[in-house]
C-alpha cells in the first residue's frame, strides 16, 4: 500500500467509526435534550437544543415520584447483585471448565436451559414463591439469583477455558495448594478483564429490570427507577418532558460506572504470556 | 479416576467440580425451579387469573400445534433477530479487527461511546423511537420531506417492512457495541505472540484475522451466538412499546414473548399463556442445539 | 486479593444493609392479618358493624384511625386525599399509581396469591366487568357499607354491578362524551360556533362527513383521528360485543368501518393513532377541527395544551350522545380494613360535598347528580370560551343508553381498531379484515363462540 492509500484507508476508517459514533449517540442527545423541554414542545417539534422547562419537568417529575430515592434503590441493588454475580460467575465457570464429573454435560445444559425460559408468565410463580418465602416486597429476589447467573457462567466458561492453562493449575496443585485457594489467587485475577466485562453487563441488566420490582414490591418508597419512570409517565400520557427527565437521570449512572470499569477492559492483558 | 485423553490431561479431582457448581445449583433450585414448575403445571391448565383453576389435560397444547398467530409470531421473532444479529456480529468483528490491527486514536472513547446504547431501558428506546417516526409531522418525516428524499409524509408504522425493519435496527444499535467489546476481550485473552509470529512469516492482517484469531476465540463467538439467540427468541421491550403491544401493523412485529404476555395479561388464559411458553422454551433449546452443533461441527472440521 | 476483600467487605456491608431496610416480612405495609397489631383502635371500631356506612357520627370519625392501601391506575383518585385526611386526620391512604399497562399484571399474583393485596384498588373501563365478575370486590350494598347510589348517575352505578345484580364498585368520575370542536374554524366555516347550531350540523353520520368535506376544501382535517369515532359509536350499538357467549358484530360498527375508510381516503384526518404524540399536539394546530372524546378527553388533552388557543374550543354533541371510558373503584373482599376504606370510597363516590371541591378545583366530571348540578350553576371555563363543561355533560348523561360493556372489551376493541384500520388505509377489503378480526377474538378468547 502506497502512503497516500494507506492515509485514505485510515481516514475512511475512521469517517466509519464517526459515523457509527453519531449513530450510537444521537439518541441519548435527543433524550437529555427532551429532558429540557415540556410535554408539549417534545410532541411538537424536533427539539436540538437545550430548553427551559428543566425546572419544571424536575418539579413534575418529584411530586409523582421521589426520583433520587429511586436511584438509591436502583443503586443498592445492581451493586448487590453485580458483585454476587462477578465472584460466583466464575467460581462455577471454573467448576465447569477445569473439572470433569459425572452428569458435567447434564448439569451445563441446564444452566444453559435456564436462559432460555421466557420470562413473562414465571412472574405468578416468582411471586407465590417468595409469597411463601416472606421475601415479598424486599430485595433479596433480585440480589440473590447473581449467584446463579447463567449468562455469566457461560461467558466466564469460555475465557477461563482460553486463557488458563491446565499445566498451571497442575503446577500449583504439585506445590500443595488447595483447590480454593488456587481458584482465589490463580485463576480469578488472571480472568478479572473477562468478569469486569460481564459485570458491567449484569449492572446494566440489573438496573434496567422493570417487571419483577414492579411485581414483587409494592411499597413505592421501595421502587427502583424503571418502575418509577413508568409512573411518571401517567395515565394520559401528558408528562413526556418528566419522563424524559427521570430516563436522563437514569442513564447518566450507568454510563458512570461504565466509564470506571471500562478502564479494566483496556487491551494489554495478554493473560498468557505473562507467566 | 484420572483420565486420559490423548496427551492432554483432564484434571481430575472431580468432587471439587461439585463443590465449585454448587452454589448456581442451590440458588436456581431456590429461586427458579418453583416459577417453572408452576408455569408447567399452569400449561395444562384453564385459569383467567382470578376465578378457578380447571385442568384440562393436553388440550392448551393440542391447541398450540395448530395455532397459526403462534407460528406467525415465531417467524416474525427469529426474522428481526436474523436482520439484527448478521449485521451485528459483521459489524463487531470488523470493529474488533480495526481496533487490534491499527491504531485508532481515541479508541477507548470510540468504544465506550459504541456501548453506550446498551446502557438505556429498551422501553425508552421504544418510546424515543416512536416519537420519532409516528405520524405525518414527525421529526423523520420532516428531515425527510426537507431533504426532499420524500415527496410526502411516509406513515411509517403502517408499512410491515419498516416496522420490523426498525426493530431489527434497534437491536442492532443497542447490541453492536456490546458484541464488539465481548469479541475484543476475547481476542485479548489470546496470546498476541502468535498472529504476531504469523505476519512476521508474511499473512496480510485480514489473513491472520481470519485464520487465526477468529478461530482462536471461537468459544466467545459460540457465548455470543448462543446469548443473542436466546435473548432475540424472548425479545419484548423493544416491539411492545414501538407500537401498540398487540404487533401491528399487522402483527408483524408481535413476538412470542409478546404473544405469551397478551394471552395471559390482557386475555386472561393464563393456561394457555403458559403453553406458548412453554412452545417457546423447546423452540430456543432447538435453535440454541442447533446453531451449537454448527459452529462445534466446524472446530472439529478445522482440526 | 485486596481487590476480592474489598468486594467481600462492600458485599457484606450491603448485604447487612438490607437486612435492615426491610429485609424480613414485617414491614407494616403488608397486608397480612398481623397488620392489626399498629391500629388497635379500628379494631375496635370493626367490633360495630351495624354504625358504620351512613350514619356516621363525629364520635365515630374520629376513631377511625389506620392505614390505608390504595392501587390506582391513575393520577386522580390522589387528589381526594388531602380532603379526606383533613376529614379523618388518623387514617393514613397510601396511594400506590401502577401504570395502567401492567395494572392487571401486578394485581393478578397478589388476588391469587391471597396475601399483598391492596384495601382498595381500581380498575379501567376496558377489564372493570372483568374484576366486578371476579367477585374479589366486595358487596356494597350489603353490610357494612349498605351503599346509597340513588344520587349517582345510572350509568356509573349499572358498570360496578355484576351480572347476578351486585354492586361491587363504584367510580368518583362519569365520562359522558362530546365533541370538542375548535370556534375558530366553526365561524370560517360553518358561519357559527354555536353549540346548539354546531350540533344540528354534525347530528348523524352522513352530515359529519359532510362537515368533513367543507373543511377539507378550507385545508382543513375534520378529525384528529378517526379512531376517535369509535368512542362514540361504542354508545350507538344495540348489541354488546358479545352476548349468549357470542361475538356479535352490531350494525353500527360495520357502518364505522366504513366511516373510517371514507375519512382515511379523503384525508379528513392526521393520519395518527390517538395519543401519537402528533395526535396530543393538534390541540394548538392551524389545521384539525375536532376532537371526539370522552370527558377525560377535555381533561388531560385539550386542557392542558390549549395556549393560544385558549377560548377558542367548544363542545357539542356529536351524532349520538355517548360516554365511554372511565374508572371504577372497590374494596377488596378480604381487606382487614374494610371500615377505612369503606370511608374512603364513601368520601371519594357518594360524598357530594367532597366531589363539587373536586370538580371545581380539577374540572373533572364528577357522579353524583347533585354535584354535577351544583357544578353546573358556576363559571364556565375559559378554554371552552365560557361554555360550562357540566351543564352539557348533565344534558348528555339523561339521554344515554343501557350499559353494553363486558369484561372482553378492552381486547376486542383493539383488534377491531386494527382491523377497521387494515380495511381504512385499503390493504384489505372490508370482509378480510372482518375475517382477520373474527380469528383474533376466536384466538383471544377461545371461549366465545365467533362465526
Amino acid at each position: 500500500m502506497t502512503k497516500m492509500s494507506r492515509r485514505f484507508f485510515k481516514g475512511m476508517i475512521y469517517a466509519f467509526l464517526i459515523f457509527l459514533l453519531m449513530l450510537s449517540v444521537v439518541p441519548f442527545y435527543l433524550v437529555m435534550i427532551n429532558a429540557s423541554h415540556s410535554s408539549f414542545d417534545i410532541v411538537t417539534k424536533l427539539n436540538l437544543w437545550l430548553g427551559d422547562a428543566l425546572a419544571e419537568n424536575y418539579r413534575t417529575m418529584q411530586t409523582h415520584v421521589n426520583i433520587w430515592r429511586g436511584f438509591a434503590n436502583s443503586l443498592l441493588i445492581s451493586a448487590s447483585y453485580t458483585l454476587l454475580t462477578g465472584y460466583f460467575g466464575a467460581f462455577v465457570a471454573y467448576g465447569f471448565a477445569k473439572f470433569d464429573f459425572r452428569g458435567k454435560k447434564i448439569l451445563y445444559g441446564i444452566v444453559l436451559a435456564s436462559m432460555m425460559i421466557p420470562s413473562q408468565v414465571s412472574i405468578i410463580g416468582f411471586y407465590q414463591l417468595n409469597l411463601k418465602l416472606h421475601l415479598l416486597n424486599t430485595y433479596w429476589p433480585f440480589i440473590l439469583p447473581g449467584i446463579a447467573s447463567a449468562s455469566t457462567v457461560f461467558f466466564m466458561r469460555g475465557i477461563i477455558t482460553q486463557s488458563i492453562p491446565d499445566s498451571m493449575i497442575e503446577a500449583a496443585r504439585v506445590e500443595g495448594c488447595g483447590e480454593l485457594r488456587i481458584f482465589n489467587r490463580l485463576v480469578y485475577p488472571c480472568v478479572l478483564p473477562g468478569i469486569v466485562t460481564m459485570c458491567i453487563f449484569n449492572f446494566v441488566a440489573s438496573w434496567n429490570s422493570y417487571i419483577g420490582p414492579l411485581i414483587i414490591v409494592s411499597d413505592s418508597r421501595k421502587y427502583t427507577m424503571p418502575v418509577m419512570i413508568s409512573m411518571i409517565k401517567g395515565l394520559y400520557l401528558t408528562n413526556y418532558g418528566a419522563m424524559y427527565l427521570a430516563i436522563a437521570i437514569s442513564v447518566v449512572p450507568i454510563i458512570l460506572v461504565f466509564c470506571i470499569l471500562s478502564k479494566y477492559i483496556v487491551n494489554g492483558m495478554t493473560v498468557g504470556a505473562d507467566k | 479416576m484420572r483420565q486420559r485423553k490423548g496427551r492432554r490431561h483432564t484434571v481430575s479431582k472431580s468432587r471439587y467440580g461439585y463443590f465449585f457448581i454448587a452454589p448456581f445449583f442451590i440458588v436456581f433450585a431456590i429461586f427458579s425451579l418453583y416459577p417453572i414448575l408452576y408455569t408447567i403445571f399452569l400449561s395444562f391448565q384453564s385459569w383467567d387469573g382470578l376465578g378457578l383453576v380447571n385442568s384440562v389435560g393436553v388440550k392448551n397444547y393440542e391447541r398450540l400445534l395448530k395455532d397459526e398467530v403462534f407460528y406467525q409470531s415465531l417467524w416474525n421473532t427469529f426474522r428481526m433477530w436474523m436482520m439484527n444479529f448478521i449485521p451485528q456480529i459483521l459489524t463487531a468483528l470488523v470493529l474488533s479487527a480495526v481496533f487490534t490491527f491499527h491504531r485508532i486514536r481515541g479508541m477507548r472513547f470510540f468504544r465506550a461511546a459504541f456501548y453506550l446504547p446498551n446502557l438505556i431501558t429498551a422501553a425508552s428506546v421504544g418510546l424515543l423511537f416512536n416519537l420519532l417516526f409516528d405520524g405525518d409531522k414527525s421529526a423523520m418525516n420532516h428531515i425527510l420531506t426537507k431533504i426532499g428524499l420524500l415527496e410526502e409524509p411516509f406513515a411509517f408504522f403502517n408499512s410491515t417492512v419498516f416496522a420490523s425493519g426498525l426493530v431489527s435496527y434497534i437491536q442492532w444499535w443497542m447490541w453492536f457495541g456490546y458484541t464488539t467489546v465481548i469479541v475484543m476481550a476475547g481476542i485479548t485473552t489470546v496470546d498476541s505472540g502468535i498472529y504476531d509470529a504469523a505476519m512476521v512469516d508474511g499473512a496480510t492482517r485480514t489473513q491472520t484475522y481470519v485464520k487465526i484469531t477468529l478461530p482462536m476465540i471461537r468459544p466467545t463467538l459460540i457465548y455470543l451466538s448462543i446469548t443473542s439467540i436466546i435473548g432475540g427468541m424472548q425479545l419484548f421491550d423493544v416491539p411492545a412499546t414501538l407500537t401498540n403491544s398487540l404487533g401491528d401493523p399487522r402483527k408483524s412485529i408481535l413476538t412470542t414473548a409478546m404473544y405469551l404476555y397478551n394471552q395471559g395479561f390482557r386475555n386472561h388464559n393464563y393456561g394457555y399463556a403458559s403453553t406458548v411458553s412453554a412452545g417457546l422454551f423447546v423452540i430456543i433449546a432447538i435453535l440454541s442445539a442447533l446453531c451449537m452443533s454448527a459452529l462445534q461441527k466446524k472446530e472439529r472440521e478445522g482440526q | 486479593m485486596k481487590k476480592r476483600m474489598i468486594a467481600l467487605l462492600m458485599m457484606s456491608a450491603l448485604v447487612l444493609g438490607t437486612g435492615g431496610c426491610g429485609g424480613t416480612g414485617e414491614t407494616p405495609e403488608s397486608a397480612s392479618p398481623e397488620r392489626g397489631s399498629d391500629s388497635s383502635a379500628d379494631r375496635q371500631t370493626e367490633a360495630d358493624p351495624e354504625n358504620t356506612g351512613e350514619g356516621e357520627t363525629e364520635a365515630d370519625r374520629s376513631a377511625l384511625s389506620g392505614t390505608l392501601e390504595v392501587w390506582s391506575s391513575g393520577e386522580e383518585l390522589g387528589r381526594f386525599v388531602e380532603g379526606f385526611q383533613a376529614a379523618y386526620p388518623d387514617v393514613t391512604v397510601n396511594i400506590t399509581v401502577v401504570p395502567n399497562e401492567d395494572f392487571v399484571a401486578k394485581l393478578t399474583p397478589t388476588l391469587a396469591g391471597g396475601q399483598g393485596a391492596p384495601d382498595v384498588f381500581t380498575g379501567e373501563s376496558d377489564y372493570v366487568k372483568y374484576l366486578v365478575e371476579s367477585g374479589f370486590w366486595d358487596d356494597l350494598e350489603g353490610a357494612p357499607y349498605h351503599a346509597d347510589t340513588s344520587d349517582m348517575w345510572e350509568y356509573v352505578a349499572s358498570v360496578g354491578r355484576d351480572s347476578g345484580g351486585t354492586l361491587r364498585a363504584l367510580s368518583w368520575q362519569a365520562s359522558p362524551g362530546s365533541v370538542m370542536y375548535r370556534r375558530d374554524m366553526a365561524r370560517d366555516v360553518l358561519g357559527t360556533d354555536d353549540p346548539e347550531k354546531v350540533a344540528e350540523m354534525i347530528n348523524s353520520d352522513e352530515a359529519m362527513l359532510d362537515v368533513a368535506a367543507r373543511l377539507k376544501e378550507k385545508g382543513i382535517k375534520m378529525f384528529a383521528s378517526w379512531q376517535d369515532i369509535l368512542n362514540m359509536q361504542f354508545s350507538n350499538r344495540s348489541n354488546p360485543w358479545v352476548a349468549d357467549n357470542r361475538l356479535v358484530i352490531d350494525e353500527s360498527m360495520l357502518s364505522f368501518m366504513d366511516m373510517a375508510k371514507t375519512i382515511t381516503e379523503n384525508g379528513y384526518d392526521l393520519g395518527v393513532d390517538p395519543w401519537a404524540p402528533e395526535w396530543s399536539a393538534a390541540v394548538e394546530s392551524d389545521d384539525t377541527f375536532c376532537y371526539v372524546l370522552p370527558s377525560w378527553g377535555y381533561q388531560f388533552v385539550v386542557k392542558p395544551s390549549a395556549d393560544t388557543t385558549k377560548g377558542e374550543w367548544a363542545m357539542c354533541q356529536g351524532a349520538v350522545p355517548y360516554v365511554k371510558g372511565g374508572t371504577w373503584v372497590g374494596i377488596y373482599k378480604d381487606s382487614p380494613n374494610k371500615d377505612l376504606a369503606w370511608a374512603f370510597m364513601e368520601y371519594c363516590c357518594l360524598n357530594s360535598e367532597a366531589q363539587k371541591a373536586y370538580g371545581a378545583e380539577y374540572g373533572e366530571y364528577v357522579s353524583l347528580k347533585s354535584a354535577d348540578k351544583a357544578l353546573a350553576e358556576q363559571n364556565g371555563e375559559e378554554v371552552l370560551g365560557g361554555q360550562n363543561p357540566f351543564a352539557f355533560y348533565n344534558s348528555q348523561m339523561e339521554k344515554l343508553p343501557a350499559d353494553l360493556m363486558t369484561a372482553y372489551d378492552g381486547t376486542i376493541n383493539n383488534a377491531f381498531l386494527s382491523a377497521a384500520k387494515d380495511y381504512a388505509t385499503g390493504v384489505k377489503s372490508k370482509e378480510e379484515a372482518l375475517d382477520a378480526f373474527k380469528a383474533d377474538v376466536a384466538n383471544a378468547y377461545p371461549e366465545i363462540t365467533v362465526e
